[in-house]
């Protein structure tokens, strides 16, 4: 019943999200009863003949549970054609940009005068790339044209999904936005206090005492991780292939972590010339190394549960809508 | 501007009269209790085809009117939805009756009268 479950998710999928749980447990029900029926009629033929044969697009499926009959400027049936049409136009532009960006810095010399220059156009862009799909939609509204694309749809383009545990966007939002102000700081376009005081005392010009290579791979870490975000945000559901992309880039983490932790000294100062200072200095080793274990943990944990997920029976566990099929 | 089909224009009124009438034939099946894929059984064998898309959003809106009360539970290992008549939804099927049988006479006799 893997396609059956997936036509579900994809039903639901353009649905509003605090009705998705119900809707998807009630359409995935209909199609396994109504499945099971054609099959006794039409034996051994599969889940794939009977959606070609008897369920339409699940756009079109969705547009159906979600009509109110009133009037749009972009209808129903183009509804949900025109948001996908937005989140192409918006991810095809922001990524336009981002490669513009990086060839600019790499050829002119200049990195991040030339990246940020390209990156402070995406506004810009994105409001075009919206007002161009909007007008393209009013105008094929008004035609009275009908989605024909939705009609070449085939069971055959779903892909079977044996976990539906759906993503947690506000999580997703979060990381993106750690990841996204870490990056702007290892670029140094933002700055953050350098500076440790105690009983009087003061740390001033804290830096990493860590080689150039580290931030290299922090960089490409962070753009990985933006870019996997930026990937969740578009799925709704937790594929295996997302899980796996997840777990990896975890133990990439951790390792890059562990090793910042693992050096001595970890943070240095320009002015450490007082006893004072260099017992300042030690306290805050201590405690920048302790905040990297804390990370690591927390990415252990986050790592195992993904793998539960994927090979354990997180699989089929009780959070997830239903048992499967 | 070019003239539409008749097939398209036929199957768009009988929509809106079938949209109609769908109400009264949920409400007075959910007598008993059925989950979605139940009812549509039975309305389906009693010649009154309806597709889930159709059944789903209007059983919730008798559910969120307060006509028909559900309630979840685990069969076959998938979560299935309840549905039955309220004691509201009861009232309002008899009155709906009552209009129905009214508004089946009145249009019997006008295309009676268009036939002759």
């Amino acid at each position: 019943m893997n396609l059956l479950k997936s036509y579900s998710h994809q039903v639901v999928a353009y649905l509003p999200e605090k009705s998705r749980d119900d809707l998807f447990a009630e359409i995935y029900d209909s199609l396994c009863e109504e499945f099971a029926e054609w099959q006794t009629r039409h034996p051994g033929r599969d889940e794939v003949d009977f959606l070609d044969e008897r369920k339409e697009h699940p756009m079109r499926y969705a547009t159906r549970l979600a009509a109110e009959g009133t009037p749009y400027l972009i209808g129903p049936q183009f509804y949900f054609s025109f948001i996908s049409a937005l989140k192409v136009g918006a991810s095809i532009a922001t990524a336009f940009y981002l490669l513009l960006g990086v060839v600019l810095a790499l050829t002119s010399g200049e990195y991040l005068a030339s990246f940020w220059n390209a990156i402070k156009l995406i506004p810009g862009a994105l409001l075009w790339v919206c007002a161009a799909i909007l007008g393209v939609f009013i105008a094929l509204e008004k035609s009275g044209e009908r989605a024909r694309w939705l009609d070449r749809w085939s069971a055959r383009d779903l892909r079977p999904i044996k976990s539906h545990r759906p993503i947690s966007k506000g999580e997703i939002y979060f990381d993106l936005a750690l990841s996204i102000l870490i990056l702007l700081w290892v670029l140094d376009l933002i700055q953050w206090p350098s500076a440790v005081r105690q009983d009087g005392s003061w740390l001033s010009e804290l830096v990493f005492a860590l080689p150039v290579v580290f931030w290299y791979a922090l960089g490409a870490l962070l753009l990985f991780d933006v870019g996997f975000r930026l990937m969740c945000l578009a799925g709704s559901f937790w594929s295996p292939g997302l899980r796996l992309t997840a777990i990896a880039g975890n133990v990439l983490w951790i390792a890059l972590l562990a090793y910042a932790a693992v050096q001595s000294p970890l943070v240095t100062v320009t002015d450490a010339t007082t006893t004072v200072a260099a017992d300042l200095l030690a306290l805050a080793n201590q405690s920048v190394r302790g905040v990297l274990w804390s990370i690591c943990l927390v990415l252990a944990g986050s790592a195992l549960y993904h793998l539960w997920r994927l090979v354990g029976k997180g699989r089929s566990g009780s959070d997830d809508l239903l048992a499967p099929g | 501007m070019a003239e539409p089909r008749i097939d398209e224009i036929i199957e768009k009124l009988r929509l809106e009269l079938r949209r109609g009438a769908l109400p009264l034939a949920v409400l007075a099946r959910l007598r008993e209790e059925h989950y979605g894929y139940s009812l549509r059984r039975e309305l389906n064998a009693r010649g009154l085809d309806i597709d889930e898309g159709t059944l789903y959003p209007l059983v919730r809106r008798l559910a969120a009117q307060g006509l028909l009360v559900s309630e979840w539970r685990h069969d076959e290992a998938r979560r299935r939805r309840y549905y039955r008549r309220s004691e509201l939804g009861a009232k309002v099927v008899e009155r709906l009756e009552e209009e129905w049988r009214g508004l089946n006479l009145s249009i019997d006799r006008i295309l009676e009268e268009n036939q002759s």
